[in-house]
């Protein structure tokens, strides 16, 4: 294999990755107070079209990935009413997002299909980094945002670990009935989570939309959103693990290009499956660890359970 | 958010005498939400007045967009309800399009009698269409009578063996069977692109992703009722669901499932085999999804291709959700949710995208999630003047 090919290879991974990682380590916060919003792919989409749409009107990118946080942090509020406010089952009023979010983004992005973008999000050379070779051109040619969204999972982690807020959030997830008990609004640090993970799908998605597909069409996170849920678990909700999640996925997804480059004789369809097909596996194979591990689990003790105030 | 408070405690069975304490305020909108009561069930109350319900608001909702964004001289409303059940042709699309829809529902409510969500109906369909096809070429000189039936076993193999490995892994490794379902719809979905851009490909067509049609005598013709086109893959779903349904709710083995399905270490406890049967209801669940495929393809399609399944895989999921996972109601709400889906091609032909219908699912789903939560409320009206008097008397103290 040529190196040239491993170093554009590593290059197109990470650009491929920064999409799930955004969005992986939004649910990551949701997941840690006890909610889990399956729904990611709807936001996700209706993220990618408003920041498209808004990218289109006003030419800038950065207007565009605002606004697409913007209205993913808007559209998770009917999440939020429905699993915090009425209590309802977290899997359906997940899958209604996906539903939702499909739905809406293809009934008012018609107008948008095969549009031209006015503006992309830029590719950053870091000067300097970006002239060693090999290293330079595949760790350093980024989009902008790239570099941005590997700093979140740590922000992540230091708000999660070292600050009150964070540590409330976190015991609302292991214990929500405990959590309240010592004067925690439970309530509100779910919806808070909900609305951040929302406005970091959202944000995904306008990179997706933006910076890697470069433009809008139907179904354009094409499964990304269901790929974070997956990321999440691999990363043993651990934020670092995002990142190392983010990576593999965005690896497996650039197979394919080298496998064309070699001229491989494999249908370019099961490449393009490789990233689902490899969530699949390697989620069994976490789990298969896991088993061996003696401990407390991972995830957040209360995954899952609704909160009523007794 | 507002607590929905006075809330009862689930535990004390004298909470539903003593009133809770009421803030001070008398006036407006939180005065009136005063008057309501709020009190918390244990069970988890009548879900299905309120899925009805959910049904009944989005379908307003979606009415009033439809009055809103189609003008009134197209008379949206008359050309929907000719396309669905004002005529024999739409009464005919609508039980065709219904036929896959009960299938795919079928293979999500089997599992949720488990507690246990199949969402790969999708991918289980592509699946289980491609068996199907596999053995209608394979076997192309077959006489009807001998190769529909081979071509049903073959899907259902297909969809059963295609939910396989998500089956083993929840029932050994305990691995999350939603995401990895979900993530075989893509992978089926680049398997069915693979066949109908590929081997299969019709030679010399233009326009679409499609294989070559099926041998003829593969075509499964519907019965005719008067006018109106029964398809036989509808009959066949009834039956199945009729089969399901004394197999889940008047067998041992149904009992073991819904046991288990309540409380996993109780069942455990009991000497039932919880490994078993949870791989049992997945697999089921796999093999509806599969015939779903192959029906959709001998009764109507006759080609392996990208529009068998037309969301049918998806719409599923709501169907099964409405239907309370109650085996017996999944025809009627596959009827119904093939109607949304037809008149979805009604009103994209007045100038508005199908794709509201998928929306409307949504939603569908969004306030059934929600009506469900409100049914684990008893509510009442409590007398405004007994209210007033309570936080009166609050005041006073």
């Amino acid at each position: 294999m040529s190196s040239g090919l491993i170093v554009s290879s590593i290059a197109t991974a990470l650009v491929g990755g920064t999409a799930v990682l955004i969005a992986a380590t939004g649910e990551l916060i949701v997941e840690k107070t006890g909610v889990y919003n399956l729904g990611i792919e709807g936001v996700m989409l209706v993220g990618a079209l408003a920041a498209f749409a808004t990218g289109q009107s006003t030419g800038s990118w950065v207007v565009g990935l605002v606004a697409g946080a913007a209205v993913g942090a808007v559209f998770v509020l009917l999440f939020a009413v429905a699993v915090v406010g009425f209590g309802a089952d977290m899997m359906m009023a997940g899958l209604a997002l996906v539903l939702l979010g499909a739905g809406a983004t293809g009934a008012a992005g018609s107008e948008y299909l095969g549009v031209a973008p006015s503006t992309d999000i830029p590719t950053w050379h870091i000067p300097g980094l970006s002239d060693i070779p090999y290293v330079g051109p595949a760790f350093f040619e980024q989009l902008s945002v790239g570099y941005l969204a590997l700093l979140l999972p740590v922000l992540v982690w230091v708000v999660l670990n070292r600050s009150r807020w964070g540590l409330n959030l976190q015991a609302v997830g292991e214990n929500p009935v405990a959590a309240d008990m010592i004067g925690i609004h439970v309530k509100r640090k779910r919806v808070s989570a909900i609305v951040i993970g929302g406005a970091f799908a959202g944000l995904a998605g306008g990179v997706v939309s933006l910076g890697v597909v470069h433009q809008w069409a139907y179904g354009v996170t094409g499964g990304q959103g269901w790929i974070a849920l997956a990321i999440v678990i691999f990363a043993g909700w651990r934020p670092f693990g995002v990142i190392a999640g983010a990576w593999l996925f965005g690896g497996l997804a650039t197979v394919g290009n080298i496998g064309q480059a070699l001229g491989w004789q494999i249908p370019s369809q099961f490449f393009s499956a490789l990233p689902y097909l490899g969530s699949v596996v390697i989620l069994i194979a976490v789990a298969v660890l896991r088993r061996r591990r003696r401990g407390l689990p991972p995830w957040p003790a209360a995954l899952g359970q609704a909160f009523v105030r007794g | 958010m507002v607590d929905p408070a006075p809330v009862s405690q689930d535990d004390q069975p004298t909470a539903a005498g003593v009133e809770p304490p009421l803030r001070s305020r008398r006036h407006g909108a939180w005065g009136l939400y005063r008057c309501i009561r709020f009190e918390r069930r244990t069970d988890p109350g009548p879900t299905g007045r309120y899925r009805v319900a959910a049904v009944v608001v989005a379908l307003g909702i979606a009415a009033i967009y439809i009055s809103i964004v189609v003008p009134s001289d197209k008379d949206p409303f008359g050309a929907i309800w000719e396309g669905t059940f004002g005529t024999a042709i739409g009464l005919s699309t609508v039980l065709t399009v219904a036929a896959p829809l009960l299938f795919t529902g079928l293979a999500v409510a089997v599992p949720y009698r488990m507690g246990l969500w199949n969402i790969g109906g999708e991918g289980q369909l592509f699946i289980g269409a491609w068996a199907a096809a596999a053995v209608a070429f394979g076997f192309p000189h077959l006489s009807g009578l001998l190769l529909i039936p081979l071509m049903l076993i073959a899907a259902a193999i297909g969809g059963a063996l295609w939910i396989l490995v998500p089956a083993l892994a929840r029932a050994y490794l305990g691995v999350n069977e939603i995401i990895t379902t979900l993530m075989l719809n893509f992978v089926g979905i680049f398997w069915m692109t693979y066949w109908v851009t590929g081997p299969w490909a019709e030679t010399g067509s233009a326009g679409g992703i499609h294989s070559r049609s099926i041998p003829e005598q593969s075509f499964l013709a519907p019965v005719m009722v008067g006018s109106v086109e029964v398809p036989l893959g509808l009959l066949l779903g009834v039956a199945c669901a009729l089969v399901l349904w004394f197999l889940l709710r008047g067998t041992v083995l149904g009992y073991e499932v819904k046991v288990l399905g309540g409380n996993l270490r109780a069942g455990r406890y009991a000497g039932m085999p919880s490994a078993r049967r949870l791989i049992m209801v997945m697999l089921i669940g796999g093999a509806m999804g599969g015939l779903a495929g192959a029906v959709a393809m001998v009764g109507d399609i006759h080609r392996y291709t990208d529009s068998l399944s037309a969301q049918a895989g998806y719409s599923g999921i709501v169907v099964a959700v409405l239907a309370a996972g109650f085996e017996l109601a999944i025809p009627l709400m596959a009827v119904l949710f093939a109607a949304l889906t037809a008149s979805g091609s009604t009103i994209q032909i007045l100038g508005e995208s199908s794709d509201t219908t998928v929306a409307l699912m949504g939603l569908i789903l969004l306030l059934a999630a929600m009506g469900d939560g409100l049914a684990r409320y008893r509510i009442s009206l409590r007398r405004p003047s007994a209210a007033r008097g309570l936080v009166e008397a609050e005041d006073e103290a």
